[in-house]
């Protein structure tokens, strides 16, 4: 189980290039009703050659353990 | 493909997107959007391993359903509308299920050049069990 979102700030092009960027932005772990789950949250910032960014994602995975 | 072309003006709160039907899912797709999105987790593809990892069998890749939500979102808005897109992965989609995709509208704002409509978006099998559920917000042109 997990989730993700995305929001585009531009519109992205046919030959341009861009450069997509992932960090871990938190790690924490919780209890559930199925035992004890890792979450992961990373984000990625896609940006064109000039450096603006035209869209971020976040995702959030959800590992048992 | 063919896009959609609605206008702002034209969009009411509690509006329906024409529901968008996908499947029976068949693991050639699968395979196909392997390749597409660079995810080759043989939890999609091969039987034997998704069984050995706890599995009743494969699945379908959640990011495959995201991709129909947001088809039925630039089938109806058009594209380049989509601003944003948030879904939760609620259950998984199975070989030979078919996947419905439908939307709502929440809200209408307009401030200075940006029509913005919001809506909730979700997909669920023919057992009426949603597989993904989330929220999108489409810009549209206005007719002024």
């Amino acid at each position: 189980m997990a989730s993700r979102s995305s929001n585009c700030s531009a519109p992205c092009s046919p030959g341009e290039t861009y450069l997509c960027r992932a960090r871990i932005v938190d790690i924490y772990q919780k209890t559930g009703r199925s035992g004890p789950m890792a979450f992961v949250i990373r984000e990625t910032a896609i940006a064109d050659r000039a450096n603006e960014i035209v869209a971020t994602m976040r995702h959030v995975t959800i590992i048992r353990l | 493909m063919k896009y959609g072309k609605v206008y702002f003006d034209d969009v009411k709160v509690g509006d329906e997107l024409p529901p968008l039907v996908k499947g029976p899912i068949q693991q050639i797709q699968l395979t196909r959007y392997a390749g597409a999105s660079g995810d080759f987790n043989p939890i999609h593809q091969d039987d034997e391993f998704a069984r050995a990892a706890g599995m009743s069998g494969v699945f379908a890749h959640g990011m495959l359903s995201m991709g129909f939500v947001a088809q039925a979102l630039t089938d109806w808005a058009g594209a380049g509308t989509v601003r944003k897109l948030a879904v939760r992965f609620a259950a998984l989609v199975r070989l030979k299920d078919v996947v419905t995709c439908r939307g709502r509208v929440l809200a209408k704002s307009a401030t200075g050049d940006v029509a913005l409509v919001e809506l909730e978006v979700w997909a669920e099998t023919q057992k009426a069990e949603k597989v993904v559920s989330g929220r999108a917000t489409v810009a549209l042109p206005t007719r002024a």
